[in-house]
């Protein structure tokens, strides 16, 4: 039989390193249940977020804050209606996203075979194990200005960098989903007398996909997350150089557009992908409820 | 009658070194084609080994295994392996489940869901088609493990107490539709069982096994008729072959599944 005795995962470091307490609170968040909901929880986000802005005005309200330090929402509104036409705002928006989108690809795309790789191969583990855990302990920002010094302002460092920094959660999902398959599974594709690419695609894939969603989860917040370091760093363009460019320039009303861009961003790739995974994981609210 | 399934003289030996634990020694066994044989014997003395062995999926140190008269490497195509547990592929419905053997086979979809229709009829499921498994009984469940056997449509079937986590009723249902299928099909089967009565209602000969490293101790013969009903069981003729099993099973060692002969 093919050896499959060592625990799931041994990079023991990496691990921890591997499980933000994000991708705990995304399970509690989005649980697959399909009750019916009452009336009350259909506006608890509206109302949630009404609540968060009165606050937000109370607050500025009864401290009497300077505009620079803190606007209040309607000055933030006013500021977007008033960046909108000139068109820079939808620049920022797309350098983000393309930096985002092609860096947060390869890296997810990199990890999936690295994360193979690892699950496969005990020498793999033991030869790139070290890297990985080097790489997730320094910081992005860290090494960021070496890759604007080596790749320039333009969108390549930004891809890297958000390449960088998917590529570990990403690996690290992928072997701990390929470690996890039943075995007997694979026994019982054997017996089908099935080669070792049918048992990838058929068994393997299918089985890893709830941690590969997992990864892509934390993948894509990561991804946002990376291109907005690149941008802080050095860029001409995108969301992350515009609230850095309205911090200098003490508009903070701006710097809270771009903030909310960002929220905006971020929220919506963060759905899209659970809602892929609602899709491709309908078999596990089946039968369970 | 020629025997499909022959090993002579197999030994099997887990791990290397001060691990290395014997778990077949010697074992001689012949099966005929469309016989039905029935695998007793002590807890823990190999029993699954030997089909694992006869499947392709462990290969023997010495000794030979001979499917249709000829031994090979790997897995042979004219044997279907049946597990103790169903082993469904819990993201796939039923259907999808009995068609994979023939997607392996790159049998195309609309003939693989055909042939995979007739077997979810044989077992009694075809209005489960597009369920889940997690959405099935135990029972159920280990019918679709059969009907996707059944697509991959070997000659021999190995069988490793496919039905030990049913309840007596469904246990008795599935032995019948297995002498019903080998009628039908005329397949071979050897199958491990616990059970005791299990054995002597579905073999046409019972092997006790010995304690590890595992040998054919004792052999069995039930001369029961191919067409046997769960009221076969009240007959004094059952009863005698049940004793001569036990008897042999007392030879083989400390006998420690008490509760299985219930079943």
């Amino acid at each position: 039989m093919i050896p499959n005795t060592r625990p799931p995962v041994q990079l023991a470091g990496a691990e921890r390193a591997a499980e933000p307490r994000v991708m705990a609170t995304v399970e509690t968040a989005f649980p697959g249940d399909r009750r019916p909901r009452r009336t009350w929880e259909r506006w608890s986000i509206p109302i949630s977020l009404a609540f968060g802005l009165g606050l937000w005005w109370l607050v500025v309200v009864v401290t009497g804050l300077p505009k620079f330090v803190l606007p209040t929402p309607p000055e933030v509104l006013l500021r977007l209606l008033d960046y909108w036409p000139a068109g820079q705002l939808q620049l920022h928006f797309e350098a983000t996203i393309v930096e985002a989108l092609i860096g947060g690809v390869a890296g997810v795309l990199f990890g999936l075979v690295s994360g193979y790789a690892l699950a496969k191969s005990e020498i793999a583990e033991k030869l790139v194990g070290p890297y990985l855990v080097a790489s997730q302990s320094v910081p992005v920002v860290a090494f960021t200005p070496m890759l604007i010094l080596w790749f320039g302002t333009g969108l390549a460092s930004k891809a890297i960098v958000c390449a960088v920094i998917v590529f570990f959660p990403m690996t690290i999902n992928t072997m701990v989903g390929l470690r996890s398959v039943d075995r007997g599974l694979i026994e019982v594709m054997q017996t089908f007398r099935a080669d070792r690419w049918q048992i990838l695609r058929l068994i393997e894939a299918p089985a890893a996909l709830p941690n590969v969603f997992g990864g892509l989860k934390v993948s894509g917040t990561l991804s946002i997350l990376g291109a907005v370091v690149g941008e802080f760093v050095g860029a001409k363009r995108g969301l992350g150089f515009l609230v850095n460019y309205a911090a200098f320039q003490l508009d903070t009303p701006l710097m809270f557009v771009g903030l909310f861009c960002l929220v905006a961003l971020g929220v919506t790739v963060f759905s899209l992908i659970t809602l892929a995974e609602r899709r491709a994981l309908r078999w596990r609210t089946r039968g369970h409820d | 009658m020629s025997a499909v399934l022959e090993l002579r003289d197999v030994a099997f030996t887990y791990g290397r070194g001060v691990l290395a634990t014997a778990a077949i020694g010697g074992l001689s066994l012949q099966v005929a084609s469309g016989e039905i044989v029935g695998l007793v014997g002590p807890s823990g003395c190999g029993k699954t080994t030997i089909l694992k062995l006869i499947a392709g999926l462990l290969q023997a140190d010495t000794g030979s295994v001979l499917v249709n008269g000829s031994g090979s490497q790997g897995v042979h195509s004219d044997v279907g392996y049946i597990f103790q547990d169903p082993r469904l592929l819990p993201w796939r419905t039923v259907i999808d489940n009995v068609m994979l053997p023939l997607q392996v086979q790159r049998v195309s979809r609309p003939q693989a869901r055909l042939t995979a229709e007739r077997a979810l009829q044989v077992v009694g499921l075809r209005d489960t088609e597009d369920r889940y498994p997690a959405e099935l009984s135990g029972g159920m469940r280990q019918r679709v493990a059969i009907a996707r056997a059944l697509t991959y449509n070997p000659g021999i079937l190995l069988m490793d107490e496919p039905f030990a986590s049913l309840d007596a009723l469904s246990r008795e249902r599935l032995n019948m539709e297995m002498l019903g299928l080998r009628r039908a099909t005329g397949k071979t089967m050897l199958f491990v069982t616990h059970s005791i009565p299990e054995a002597v209602l579905m073999g046409d000969r019972v092997l006790v096994l010995s304690q590890r490293p595992a040998t054919v101790l004792h052999e069995v013969h039930v001369d029961l008729g191919p067409d046997r009903t769960p009221r076969t069981q009240d007959s004094p003729e059952f009863t005698r072959l049940t004793a001569a099993v036990r008897e042999g099973l007392s030879y083989a060692g400390s006998y420690a599944d008490g509760e299985s002969e219930a079943g």
